[in-house]
């Protein structure tokens, strides 16, 4: 075991990284220590060891690839600025999952395709005969499919175990002949999207195969405004919760509200996909002001609290969420209590207790329990809702 | 040095943004050698390399807009790759891992010895976890200084230092019989 200065210059001395001083101090420090001597060596040789593997030479033909890549993109406006790249791509992707799904069922079983009537065979088919496919089974005379099936994208799909399988699905096929997803083969976003890499990455997610299995999934996938919102990330992963996949087969209201990013983009949260569940915080959470409250830590933990749940119902609560004292307030835990009071809510309702939930005063007083206790008086009810108390607030605060 | 410090990355970032379809190529090509190496030493598989770079690279076009000049063009698309590389390992068989390196399998001027060192050195490598993994084949494939590394990576630089020592003395214990030869 070497000292930590003496590490430092040996590792300095190997890295080139050494100041005239060091270099001294290495000199003297290799002179009066033979095993200090005897580790750079062993140092030296490894590193000429990993040195002589060297730099390998890229595929001959990558920047083509790339380059040929990103010019598809690019008539999709890649290159635009303000997040365009952003939804083009979730649209992309999120047409490119069913869509790939629906080509690699009609190329497996020759599921009767779209195009009717200008059928034609495809010869890339005859690569798959290994798994029973015959060229005869690919009547797709889409040029775009075509490409498709000629794809490395395709090709890999057909050698990965899971797609196969799931290609192969019968309930699958069902499924798909009844939704309108086919349509999305006519858009030429579709087409585009077949060849990116990613697309596969959604075969291998169990939380989307998963989500195969729920009619409201299906029924999305024909929407492609709703597809924004399968095409996230988020959502895909919050597929896997059985509370979200109900609410998406149940809730009409909710699936629409899906479309909204900043949903989505709360679906990282367990607790909150949990909170789904509760059809008073569905009805809430597509509202982005709340949706950008509820994304709080501490927020999220409360949707789990009973009284929250009945508290949300209220316009008054609603009103309350929206404002950034509420949202502070509501990282004590005794304000994720006071909301099983009707009182409360009530108070809510007045802008200077909203206001007054940031003044650090308000605070402390609801935590000695004062205020709480003088919640549940009726009194106070009338008190809270006066002129005078709100102005007495306001005067309190300044 | 592997890597240049190319100072009209910017230019050529900017030209790309207003759609020079040639200034991107140009990068790409700048880029492709050392970006591939790292991919291939980080993976130790050939194809899943080429998968990662070549992601790596669509990736960074579509999220030029978002790189800030002020900062190495290659530490930006270097945390781009190693996403990839993750991505491609979450992905592959652990089995293949190692069989693909065209590299070393594919030298026929090399003597069994140096085929076996060559193939034990890249093996060790590989064996490392990815944290210590990233500052060997960064120092060593990529030549970055101790700085450069460390913006590359997003940990300090007295980080850097501690991972590449340790990542050495495990390669030392790895490489023990080899050593000493």
């Amino acid at each position: 075991m070497t000292d930590p200065r003496t590490q430092e210059l040996l590792n300095g001395a190997i890295d080139n990284a050494l100041d005239p001083a060091e270099r001294d101090e290495l000199k003297h420090l290799l002179a009066r220590d033979p095993r200090a001597a005897t580790r750079l060596q062993a140092l030296q040789r490894m590193t000429r060891a990993i040195e002589d593997l060297g730099q390998a030479d890229p595929p001959a033909d990558l920047v083509k690839g790339v380059m040929q890549a990103v010019s598809t993109g690019r008539t999709n406006g890649v290159s635009s600025t303000e997040g365009g790249m952003g939804m083009a791509r979730k649209v992309m992707m999120g047409l490119a999952a069913a869509a790939a799904v629906v080509l690699g069922v009609f190329a497996v079983t020759g599921y009767p395709p779209i195009g009717r009537g200008t059928e034609g065979s495809i010869d890339a088919a005859k690569r798959y005969q290994s798994q029973q496919l015959a060229a005869k089974d690919v009547v797709l005379g889409d040029t775009a499919v075509q490409e498709f099936l000629q794809s490395d994208v395709f090709d890999r799909l057909m050698r990965d175990d899971a797609a196969r399988k799931l290609l192969s699905n019968a309930r699958y096929r069902e499924a798909f002949a009844q939704i309108g997803v086919v349509k999305a083969l006519s858009d030429d976003s579709v087409s585009l999207a077949l060849k990116n890499q990613e697309l596969l990455d959604l075969f291998g997610d169990s939380a989307v195969l998963a989500a195969f299995e729920h009619a409201a999934f299906r029924e999305m996938l024909g929407n492609v405004r709703l597809v924004n919102a399968v095409a996230d990330e988020n959502v895909t992963r919050a597929l896997a919760v059985d509370e979200f996949a109900l609410a998406l087969r149940n809730d009409v209201q909710f699936r629409l509200k899906l479309s909204e990013m900043a949903l989505n983009h709360r679906l990282t949260d367990a607790l909150y996909l949990k909170s789904i569940e509760n059809a008073n915080i569905r009805n809430v959470v597509g509202d982005a002001q709340i949706a950008a409250a509820l994304s709080q830590a501490d927020l999220a933990l409360k949707m789990k609290s009973n009284d929250f749940a009945v508290a949300i119902t209220t316009p008054a609560v609603i009103a309350a969420l929206k404002s950034n004292e509420l949202q502070t307030a509501m990282k004590q835990e005794v304000f994720a209590n006071l909301f099983g009071l009707k009182m409360f809510q009530d108070a809510l309702a007045v802008q200077g207790v909203r206001l007054a939930l940031g003044d650090p005063n308000f605070s402390a007083a609801i935590q000695a329990g004062v205020l709480q206790l003088a919640l549940k008086q009726n009194g106070f009810e009338q008190a809270i809702a006066s002129a005078q108390f709100e102005a007495a607030l306001a005067k309190a605060r300044y | 040095m592997y890597l240049d410090q190319n100072s009209d990355d910017s230019a050529l970032v900017r030209r790309s943004l207003e759609g020079d379809a040639g200034a991107f190529e140009q990068l790409v090509s700048n880029y492709q050698r050392v970006l591939f190496s790292v991919a291939l030493r980080l993976l130790g598989n050939y194809e899943d390399a080429r998968d990662a770079t070549q992601n790596a690279f669509i990736k960074v076009y579509q999220r030029l807009d978002t790189y800030d000049s002020r900062y190495r063009f290659f530490s930006w698309i270097y945390r781009i790759l190693v996403n990839e590389c993750l991505n491609a390992r979450r992905g592959r068989n652990p089995e293949h891992a190692l069989s693909d390196d065209h590299r070393g399998s594919d030298d026929p001027g090399a003597s069994f010895e140096a085929g076996e060192r060559t193939r034990a050195v890249r093996e060790a490598i590989v064996a490392l976890p990815l944290e210590y993994r990233e500052v060997i084949v960064l120092r060593h494939f990529a030549a970055l200084s101790y700085e450069e590394m460390a913006a590359a990576i997003g940990i300090p630089t007295k980080t850097v230092k501690s991972r590449l020592h340790t990542a050495r003395q495990r390669l030392l214990g790895a490489l023990s019989g080899l050593m000493t030869r």
